[in-house]
């Protein structure tokens, strides 16, 4: 679906004619409103993994937009304002970003955004490659979650929540082998006297 | 007892990139390998002993919540462990808390996009999550500034209490839970702390209900559940359970019928995860409707207990670490975006540990851990947007796969017919027949196991020309708690059978030599070594203890398991309640029987296993006339931390081995050559014996 749209954005683009065609993604079907932004963004993530393979390009650093200390951003992230930016760039053959421009947006309300979201895609570096790639597209979409968590991006709550999620969140606390893989067995955190009679012999 | 000072002019910013700077150590270690003649009378290793015990260059990398940095432990040339900021942009250190004293960093968080902790633990336990941790916290801005000692214990307890980090309260507060340094007859009770992580300012919020808690909260940060002990016992589980008017519900369990013990809240309201042991010998995990009690199965493996499981953004559950034969991920919902993702990580790198081991906070970019039994790892970043690995970090570069041992998993059945899993580490290029077989029992006894991974010890060993054996026998932990529960009090009795019905596997399996086998084993290692020559003094050509048991009557008194009840109720539970017998299961008290040459390592200052079990041994032996020598670490405690140390007694132990299964003579004089050039050295004794050679 997303694939579609950014094909369609980018014709749209080209023709540069009528705004954005991007809608939210329809939660009805989900139980919960944070697994379906979940799905969309995973479904996001695939699309853009086809591409990018097809096209031969892979990122070295992605920066993400700095939406802080700027007042008029902030206030429309407090606001929840949604909607999407789709950004066009050249990569070099050194990696680097060239041409960023902005080539549509789904609302004049969304341009609060671009300033952040240009400056960041400015500073993208791409693993270098054999010949330079021209005319790349990328749709930044703007979603909040209605419920507890707030803003989608960057926000320490949700931040917290992913995060937790993710660093063995059952992990059975028990510490683990002498001298194995050091990053292999990492307890989150265990008290003393769980080796009752226990050497770490390395 | 002050151990960590953060220097004051600690901004280090240095323009080399992380790359560079791995390529002018290698170098540097080259060098210096060349200066002494430590450890030539061991002949050619194929790889120097140096190599294999030198830190790993990086640890703990962790990419910031904005992605924009990463945070690592790089080790120095002195074998301290600074934390240190890497811009992304340009892979430059941007700023550095430089270690001063005994402490390195062990473990890193990012607390926001700007602010990271840092935690320590001893110098040379400073490669990740293994040694006793120092339980004090740091914290630095990712521009070097506002460095601070955010936790050094409270006064509330007489101070330097350690604490380790329980998450976040919000981006200027952490949850600690702190262990009060008590010497109390029970175990303690736990504390929660709010602690601010830029002042240090903290507050005390909780105090555990019962003892040894783990807290659990739900998601308005409030406590719901702790799961602790008893006071006094080493084998019950106590889950204590809110009540709506505040009073805590205590369910209790004993481990060796099983208990239900909850885990966490799920992301859906009501529910909760669980670990059973009472449906099955092996930990499952379950979903609990906490209404209605209704539980519903998850997952679980028919043989082994799971190590952790992994959940998505949506804190579902997709994958559990296995560690049955090799360690393995297992795809609990193999539809999910995260396990479809690891599998393909996985198919790129088969026969690896493939472990995500943070995200940023939008989960776009992972930092990736590979390794396996020939490598300690190399770190990789993840990018979601276009599915590929990038290389950042080479953990050991001075490490070559080819030239290390490989390890590989056994199983066999102990006479009783009961499954036991192993590990076998075969020198390279030798052909996996006749050689000669250290046999090395883990410590513990009870609950900790051995892996398929990279295991310095049995890596320096194989190195040196042996097969290495290492064996779960009953009691390790992970298969259960029929098989866990199965060991106590069978010390010198079944557990032991164990090991010899090991050491007649390899023999039979034809790779290992009958007349060149040795046991060697640390802390209750080095009792079953030591009990295996008593035992069986006709299988084994010689025995090394370190820091072993030797004396179960001593055992009951001395060190510090005595000291509190839980310790004396494990005591007779391991070791039984009949002097008599314990003696009889004692080495020190039938050294009479032993035949094969015995070589004693000790740390003088060990409070778990007392002095006086290696005197006890000692003089019994030397009494004996029997061919022994020893090697004394005085400022060393069970096992010895210096590199310096390790670097000797290694050495000493191959040289033994050499003497009495390797290429040497028995009555060839010992090694003198196993100090490293500017170590003090430790005190060794070579004893004149009538059974030697």
């Amino acid at each position: 679906m997303v694939k579609s749209l950014l094909a369609s954005a980018a014709l749209l683009a080209a023709s540069q004619a009528l705004a954005l065609d991007w809608q939210r993604p329809d939660c009805a079907s989900f139980a919960q409103e944070s697994a379906c932004i979940n799905d969309y963004k995973n479904q996001v993530r695939r699309d853009r993994q086809q591409e990018f393979r097809a096209a031969g390009v892979q990122f070295w650093y992605y920066e993400r937009p700095d939406f802080s200390e700027n007042a008029k951003v902030e206030k429309a992230l407090a606001d929840k304002l949604e909607g999407a930016l789709l950004v066009s760039f050249d990569i070099e053959k050194d990696g680097s970003v060239s041409a960023v421009a902005l080539r549509d947006q789904t609302s004049e309300d969304m341009l609060v955004y671009a300033g952040p979201v240009l400056d960041a895609v400015r500073n993208w570096q791409f693993v270098p490659m054999e010949e330079a790639v021209s005319g790349r597209t990328w749709l930044f979409p703007f979603i909040f979650k209605t419920e507890a968590c707030g803003e989608v991006k960057d926000s320490a709550a949700c931040a917290e929540e992913e995060n937790s999620s993710h660093q063995g969140a059952i992990s059975n606390g028990v510490t683990k082998g002498a001298g194995g893989s050091p990053e292999i067995y990492t307890p989150r955190w265990s008290g003393p006297f769980y080796d009752l009679f226990f050497i770490h012999s390395s | 007892m002050k151990i960590l000072k953060i220097s004051a002019a600690a901004l280090v910013i240095s323009a080399v990139a992380l790359s560079c700077l791995q390529g002018v150590q290698a170098t540097e270690n080259k060098n210096n390998q060349d200066v002494g003649n430590y450890a030539d009378s061991l002949g050619n290793l194929p790889v120097p002993m140096e190599d294999l015990f030198r830190p790993v260059a990086y640890t703990n990398i962790r990419i910031s919540p904005d992605g924009r940095h990463f945070a690592a432990g790089k080790v120095r040339e002195d074998g301290l462990t600074d934390g240190v900021i890497i811009d992304r942009r340009t892979m430059e250190i941007k700023s550095t808390l430089e270690m001063d004293g005994s402490v390195g960093v062990s473990d890193i968080q990012w607390a926001n996009k700007e602010r990271v902790l840092f935690s320590f633990s001893m110098k040379s336990a400073t490669s990740e999550g293994a040694g006793s941790g120092s339980g004090s916290i740091a914290a630095m801005n990712v521009d070097g500034s506002r460095k601070e000692l955010i936790w050094t214990g409270t006064n509330d307890y007489g101070g330097n209490e350690s604490a380790s980090l329980a998450g976040k309260i919000d981006d200027k507060h952490y949850r600690v839970v702190v262990y009060p340094s008590g010497t109390g007859l029970d175990f303690p009770l736990q504390y929660i702390y709010k602690l601010n992580i830029y002042t240090g300012k903290n507050t005390r919020i909780a105090r555990s209900p019962i003892r040894l808690a783990e807290p659990i909260f739900n998601k308005g940060g409030d406590i719901t559940h702790w799961v602790g002990r008893l006071p006094d016992s080493f084998d019950h589980t106590v889950v204590a359970t809110k009540q709506d008017n505040g009073d805590w519900e205590e369910s209790v369990y004993h481990n060796a019928k099983g208990m239900f013990a909850p885990v966490s809240w799920t992301r859906e309201d009501g529910f909760m995860w669980y670990t059973d042991t009472i449906e099955a010998p092996t930990k499952g995990l379950y979903k609990v409707n906490v209404k209605t009690g209704e539980k519903e199965l998850v997952y679980r493996h028919p043989k082994v207990d799971y190590d952790e499981t992994y959940n998505d953004d949506d804190g579902n559950p997709w994958g559990a670490m296995i560690n049955y034969d090799y360690p393995q991920v297992v795809y609990i919902d193999k539809e999910n975006h995260y396990a479809k993702t690891h599998q393909r990580l996985q198919g790129t790198f088969p026969n690896k540990v493939i472990k995500i081991l943070n995200r940023t906070s939008d989960g776009n970019e992972w930092v990736v851990h590979i390794g396996d039994d020939r490598h300690p790892g190399s770190y990789y970043v993840y990018n979601q947007f276009d599915g590929a690995l990038k290389f950042l970090a080479n953990q050991a570069e001075w490490i070559d796969p080819a030239t290390i041992p490989a390890t590989h998993p056994v199983r066999f059945n102990a006479r009783d017919g009961l499954e036991i899993n192993g590990y076998i580490t075969l020198p390279v290029g030798k052909e996996a027949k006749n050689l000669p077989l250290i046999i090395l029992p883990h410590g513990g006894p009870h609950g900790p196991r051995d892996y398929w991974g990279y295991n310095k010890e049995r890596i320096v060993f194989a190195n040196a020309g042996y097969a290495v054996m290492h064996v779960n026998y009953r009691g390790s932990g992970g298969y259960g708690r029929e098989f866990l529960f199965g060991g106590y009090g069978k010390w010198g009795r079944e557990m032991q059978d164990d090991l010899t019905d090991a050491t007649y596997w390899a023999i039979q399996a034809g790779i290992a030599d009958p007349e060149r086998v040795c046991i060697y084993g640390a802390s209750y290692g080095g009792y079953a070594a030591m009990m295996g020559i008593t035992k069986e003094p006709d299988l084994y050509k010689c025995g090394i203890g370190y820091v072993g048991v030797y004396d179960l009557n001593i055992f009951m008194t001395e060190g510090d398991i005595p000291l509190r009840k839980a310790g004396r109720t494990y005591l007779k539970a391991a070791v039984g309640t009949d002097a008599e017998e314990r003696a009889r299961r004692s080495p020190a008290a039938n050294v009479d029987r032993i035949k094969a040459p015995v070589f004693l390592i000790q740390g003088q200052r060990d409070v778990r296993v007392h002095w006086a079990h290696y005197e006890a041994m000692r003089d019994a032996l030397e009494q004996q006339e029997h061919a022994l020598e020893t090697l004394v670490a005085p400022r060393a405690g069970h096992g010895a931390r210096e590199e310096d140390s390790q670097l000797e007694i290694y050495c000493r132990m191959i040289d033994f081995f050499d003497r009495h299964i390797g290429d040497r003579e028995a009555t060839d004089p010992p090694a003198s050559d196993c100090v490293p050039e500017g170590a003090l050295g430790l005190e060794y004794k070579y004893y004149e014996g009538v059974k030697r050679g």
